[in-house]
């Protein structure tokens, strides 16, 4: 049982730090400060976005960016499934849908990914973006990842 | 109060202003381009290694096309109505058909194709490299506000005239 756990801490462990390599290996995900939330302040895989005036998309409301809102959650998806591959090949976005639920306030953003399938090929991910409580999102989408080799892998190492 | 006429800003000024003062859209170096006959709404935006998707900065990060989606929309939706009306996304979906590459400025071509009552319907296609191929396809729906702000009350929040 206790050996479970250890083994299970391992992965988290181990997975925690593929999730952050790749975060740091985006250099737009850098520039937004996209971080993973520390372990110990969450159960789950969750991530987080600092609020910054230079988010802000419509300045009469004030409201973020839905461009930086939809990029956010590109980077939760793409990081989640880059941690979970064996490969060491970046995961490409093939298609990203996104549904606004309510306007992103000036605030922090957070999200979480679930990783719904992950064929041979392709990754079916939904992710969930929220500011104050996970249970009131203010965005919901859906991404396919290419997770196999291409073209562009020759131009674009791993991190 | 001002009262001044909505002729005296013209939805292509607000447009202007618009871009000039969001504050994303400086931040990432996003350029409104002149209209052209077509009636399409176009923006442009130069490579800079932040806005790469891996650290060779060989590609744009998929997401930075999709602000430029965002915002080329919402330009055309206001295009399309021809006043000012506050609008919101409602959704969005984006097919990357290919990477983008960072050897040549990103352009988006956007257009309003279809518009009810309260909802417009725009897509907008994304062209990247020198031969300008389509990188990127992405199709939205925008809620069109019942609130009526006034073009000249929302220019002058902006910060006056252009």
């Amino acid at each position: 049982m206790n050996g479970t756990n250890e083994r299970s801490g391992t992965d988290a462990l181990r997975m925690h730090q593929r999730i952050a390599a790749t975060l740091e290996a985006i250099p737009y995900a850098r520039h937004l400060g996209i971080r993973l939330i520390d372990p110990h302040e969450s159960d789950e895989v969750a991530y987080h976005m600092p609020f910054d005036a230079r988010r802000i998309g419509n300045p009469i409301l004030p409201a973020l960016h839905g461009g930086v809102v939809a990029t956010f959650m590109q980077v939760v998806a793409l990081s989640e499934t880059y941690a979970l591959l064996r490969d060491e090949l970046l995961p490409k976005l093939v298609d990203f849908s996104i549904d606004y639920l309510s306007t992103a306030e000036p605030r922090d953003l957070f999200a979480s990914c679930e990783i719904h399938r992950v064929g041979k090929r392709v990754a079916a991910v939904g992710i969930r973006c929220w500011q104050r409580t996970p249970n009131a999102p203010v965005a919901l989408g859906r991404a396919h990842v290419f997770v196999a080799p291409s073209a562009s892998d020759a131009l674009c190492p791993p991190p | 109060m001002k009262t001044a006429s909505p002729k005296e800003i013209s939805i292509a000024d607000l447009a202007r202003l618009f871009m000039k003062h969001m504050p994303h859209g400086s931040d990432i170096g996003l350029q409104l381009m002149a209209p052209a006959a077509d009636g399409k709404s176009r923006m442009r935006l130069p490579p800079q290694p932040f806005l790469s998707g891996d650290p060779g900065a060989t590609f744009f990060f998929p997401g930075v096309l999709f602000s430029m989606a965002d915002s080329a929309c919402g330009m055309a939706v206001f295009h399309a109505l021809g006043r000012y009306v506050p609008i919101a996304t409602l959704d969005m979906r984006i097919d990357h058909l290919a990477p983008a590459t960072m050897d040549s400025d990103l352009v988006a071509v956007a257009e309003c194709y279809r518009m009810t009552k309260s909802i417009a319907f725009a897509r907008c296609e994304l062209l990247s490299g020198p031969q300008s191929k389509v990188s990127a396809i992405a199709v939205g729906t925008f809620m069109l506000s019942s609130s009526s702000i006034r073009i000249s009350d929302a220019a002058s929040f902006l910060g006056g005239k252009p």
